[in-house]
C-alpha cells in the first residue's frame, strides 16, 4: 500500500475548528451535503493530492466513494475508526443528533456483551461488535489504511489493553487494509506500545512549530520521531489549529520533525490552492512521492 | 516526600472512567482501586484498569490503602461520601457541583478544613489555557482595575419537552447548572470575587425544578458590576461549550472563551499590544504527560496531585464549590421572588 507525502484531512468536514464557534457553525452549514465535501476533495485531487482521510461519517464516505469512481486506485484512502457517536447512532438506527438517546439504546442493544464484559472482564466481544459495524460502514470507500481513533488508542495504551489493540489490527488486516493509530499523547503512547510489544507501522500525531498538542513536550515528540525508524509518521495539527502559516507548518513537519507525511484539513477550494502551493514549494517533485508501507 | 498520589475512584460512570484513564496516564498518580455499587460496572472498570474493585467506599477503605479519593458519583451522594472520606483522613477530589446545596457544601468544607486534608472540586475550566492565561494577565493589571464582568453560557440541550424519566434525571443532576452553568459561575467568581447583591430573572421553559433561562445583574465584593446570562434552552447552540466572559477594566477590555482571548487595550501591557489583539488557545502552551478528552482536565488532575504531594493549597477548593452552590441558590431565590437579594456568604474559616 502507498502513503502519499501530502494528504487531505477531514476535520472541517465534520465541523472541527480550533478557532471559533462561528467557524464551526460555518463548517456545519457548508459541509452539510456530499457535493460540498466532494468539491473540496476533487479540487485537492486536481492539485495533485493523492491521500484522503475520512471518518466513518455518511457525507464523507459518499464523497470518497465518488472520488474513487473518478480516480480509482490512484488515490489512497485513510479511515479513522471508530466514529464513536456515529457508531452508536447507526447501531440503533437513530438520529445522530440525539446522542443521549442513541447512547442509551446502544447500551441496551449491547447489554449481553456488556454484561458478559462485566462478568468476565473481557471487553473484546463488545469492541469487536462496534468494529464490525464500522468496518462494514466504510467498506465501499475501499480504505487502504485504517487508523485507530486517538482517544481510544490513547486509552488502550495507558490501560495496557494489548488484546484490544491486536484485535483492531486483526480486523483491519482482515478487511484488506493496513492498521495504524492516531494519538494525542505520542510520548506516553509510544512508550506503552513498546512495553506491550505492539507495533503499528503507521502513527499519526501532532507536529507543528508551536508545539500545539505535542505531548508531553515538543522535544520528546521529536526524539520519538528520530528513534522510531520502523514507523511511518503522519503529522497532524501541522498548522496548529490554524495559527501557523502553511509554509511554516510544512517546513517544520518535513524538515525539523522529518515526518514522511502530513495531513491538513481544508475548509474551501482557495484554501486548498494556497496550502498545497506552499507544500509544493517546499517538497518540489517530492510532493508527488508515495511511500510503500508493509502491512506488518 | 511521596512522588505519587495513590487514589480510589468512587463511581465508574462516564467521568469516573475518564478520571481512571487519566490516573493511568499521569505519572503522579497510582490507581489503587475503583468503587461502584453496580457490580458489573465495578468489575468491568477494575478489569480495564487492572486494579481491585469494590461495591462500596467502606469496603474499599477497609481493604485497600490509598491517600485520596476521587468522587465521580451522582450529585446526591457527594455530601455523604465526601464527609466519610475526609473523616477517614483522605484527601478528596469531588466532581462539580460540590453538593448542589450550600448548607451541605459548607459543612463539607469545614469538616475537611478541621481534618487538615486537601480538597478540590472539578471546576476544570480554570485550567483551560485561555481562562488561566486571562486570569494571570488580569492579575498583573493588563486591564487596569476591573470594573465589569459579563458571563454568557448558552446551550441547546433542553429545547423540547422531555420524557418524564429524562427530565427527572436531569433535574437530579442540578439541571442546567449541573450540566455546564456552574463552570461559568465558578469562572465568574474566580474573576470577580464574592457576590454582594444580585437581581435575577429566571424562566422554566421545559424544566420544573430549576430554571432553563437565567439572567441577573450582580455587584461583587470588590465593587465589580456583573451580568449573568445563562440558558440551555437557546436554539442553535450546538457547540459543546458556548461559554464566554467579557471583562472591562479602566485600561482595556477582554473577551475570553475556550477558543481565544480577544483584547482591546488603551496602552501596551506586557505581551499585549495597544489596541486590538487576538490570541488563540492553540497559540498558548499546554503541555502534560497525558492529555485526554478535554482541554483543562490534565492540569486539573495534576494540580490536585501536586497540592497533596507538595503540600500546597488546592484550588478550586471546596470553599469555592460552596460559593458556586450559594450563588445558584441566590439566583433561583431572586428569580422566584422577583426581588433583589444580598446573599449571606459564610466565611471560609
Amino acid at each position: 500500500m502507498k502513503l502519499p507525502r501530502v494528504m487531505l484531512g477531514s476535520n472541517p468536514f465534520h465541523a472541527v475548528s480550533y478557532r471559533s464557534a462561528d467557524e464551526r457553525k460555518e463548517y456545519r452549514r457548508r459541509f452539510a451535503d456530499v457535493d460540498s465535501v466532494y468539491r473540496v476533495m476533487e479540487r485537492c485531487a486536481e492539485l495533485g493530492v493523492k491521500g484522503f482521510h475520512s471518518y466513518a461519517k455518511d457525507v464523507e464516505i459518499k464523497s470518497i466513494v465518488r472520488l474513487r469512481e473518478k480516480y480509482g486506485d490512484s488515490i489512497t484512502v485513510v479511515s479513522i475508526l471508530p466514529d464513536i457517536y456515529g457508531a452508536m447512532s447507526r447501531q440503533v438506527g437513530g438520529d445522530s443528533q440525539d446522542k443521549n438517546l442513541a447512547k442509551v439504546k446502544m447500551l441496551v442493544k449491547n447489554m449481553p456483551s456488556l454484561v458478559s464484559a462485566g462478568v468476565t472482564g473481557n471487553l473484546v466481544p463488545m469492541v469487536d461488535s462496534v468494529l464490525k459495524t464500522e468496518l462494514d460502514f466504510i467498506k465501499e470507500t475501499r480504505p487502504d489504511f485504517i487508523l485507530l481513533h486517538g482517544t481510544l488508542a490513547d486509552m488502550a495504551c495507558v490501560t495496557d489493553q494489548k488484546r484490544l489493540l491486536e484485535l483492531f489490527q486483526e480486523r483491519v488486516r482482515k478487511a484488506g487494509a493496513i492498521p495504524g493509530m492516531t494519538t494525542h499523547n505520542l510520548g506516553t503512547a509510544y512508550r506503552k506500545l513498546k512495553e506491550m510489544t505492539v507495533h503499528f507501522p503507521v502513527i499519526e500525531a501532532p507536529f507543528n512549530p508551536r508545539g500545539f498538542m505535542m505531548q508531553p513536550s515538543e522535544e520528546k515528540c521529536l526524539e520519538i520521531r528520530r528513534e522510531a525508524g520502523d514507523v511511518h509518521f503522519i503529522a497532524k495539527k501541522v498548522l496548529a489549529g490554524g495559527s501557523v502559516e502553511p509554509r511554516s507548518g510544512f517546513l517544520y513537519a518535513y524538515e525539523k520533525a522529518g515526518v514522511q507525511s502530513t495531513v491538513i484539513g481544508i475548509g474551501n477550494v482557495s484554501e486548498a490552492e494556497e496550502t498545497f502551493a506552499a507544500a509544493k514549494e517546499i517538497l518540489g517533485d517530492g510532493f508527488h512521492e508515495e511511500y510503500d508501507i508493509a502491512a506488518t | 516526600m511521596q512522588d505519587k498520589l495513590r487514589i480510589a475512584i468512587v463511581g465508574a460512570g462516564e467521568m469516573g472512567m475518564v478520571r481512571g484513564v487519566m490516573a493511568k496516564g499521569l505519572p503522579m498518580y497510582e490507581l489503587a482501586c475503583i468503587v461502584d455499587s453496580r457490580g458489573t460496572f465495578a468489575r468491568l472498570a477494575g478489569k480495564q484498569f487492572g486494579v481491585r474493585h469494590f461495591s462500596s467506599y467502606e469496603k474499599a477503605a477497609s481493604a485497600e490503602q490509598f491517600d485520596a479519593v476521587v468522587i465521580s458519583t451522582p450529585l446526591n451522594s457527594h455530601h455523604e461520601l465526601g464527609l466519610k472520606a475526609v473523616r477517614d483522613g483522605k484527601h478528596v477530589f469531588c466532581e462539580k457541583p460540590l453538593a448542589g446545596d450550600s448548607s451541605l457544601a459548607i459543612e463539607m468544607h469545614r469538616e475537611a478544613a478541621a481534618r487538615g486534608v486537601k480538597t478540590q472540586v472539578g471546576y476544570n475550566w480554570r485550567f483551560h489555557v485561555t481562562f488561566s492565561k486571562a486570569k494571570e494577565v488580569i492579575q498583573k493589571g493588563v486591564l487596569g482595575e476591573p470594573k465589569y464582568v459579563r458571563l454568557m453560557v448558552y446551550k441547546s440541550e433542553v429545547v423540547r419537552p422531555e420524557e418524564k424519566g429524562e427530565k427527572k434525571n436531569r433535574e437530579e443532576r442540578f439541571g442546567f447548572y449541573g450540566a455546564l452553568a456552574v463552570h461559568g459561575l465558578d469562572l465568574l467568581l474566580w474573576f470577580a470575587g464574592k457576590p454582594s447583591s444580585l437581581s435575577a430573572q429566571t424562566t422554566r421553559v421545559f424544566s420544573s425544578g430549576l430554571s432553563d433561562l437565567i439572567s441577573a445583574i450582580c455587584r461583587f465584593d470588590g465593587g465589580i458590576h456583573g451580568v449573568i446570562d445563562l440558558g440551555w434552552s437557546h436554539h442553535g447552540f450546538v457547540d459543546k461549550d458556548e461559554l464566554s466572559l467579557h471583562i472591562t477594566g479602566t485600561e482595556g477590555s477582554m473577551v475570553v472563551n475556550p477558543d481565544c482571548i480577544e483584547t482591546y487595550l488603551e496602552r501596551e501591557c506586557g505581551e499585549f499590544p495597544c489596541g486590538d489583539s487576538l490570541v488563540y488557545a492553540s497559540e498558548l502552551p499546554y503541555h502534560t504527560e497525558f492529555w485526554f478528552t478535554h482541554r483543562g482536565l490534565s492540569h486539573e488532575m495534576e494540580a490536585f496531585a501536586n497540592a497533596v504531594i507538595r503540600d500546597e493549597k488546592p484550588a478550586p477548593s471546596w470553599y469555592d464549590g460552596y460559593l458556586v452552590d450559594r450563588l445558584v441558590e441566590a439566583l433561583e431565590e431572586s428569580g422566584a421572588s422577583g426581588k433583589p437579594i444580598s446573599p449571606v456568604i459564610e466565611e471560609s474559616e
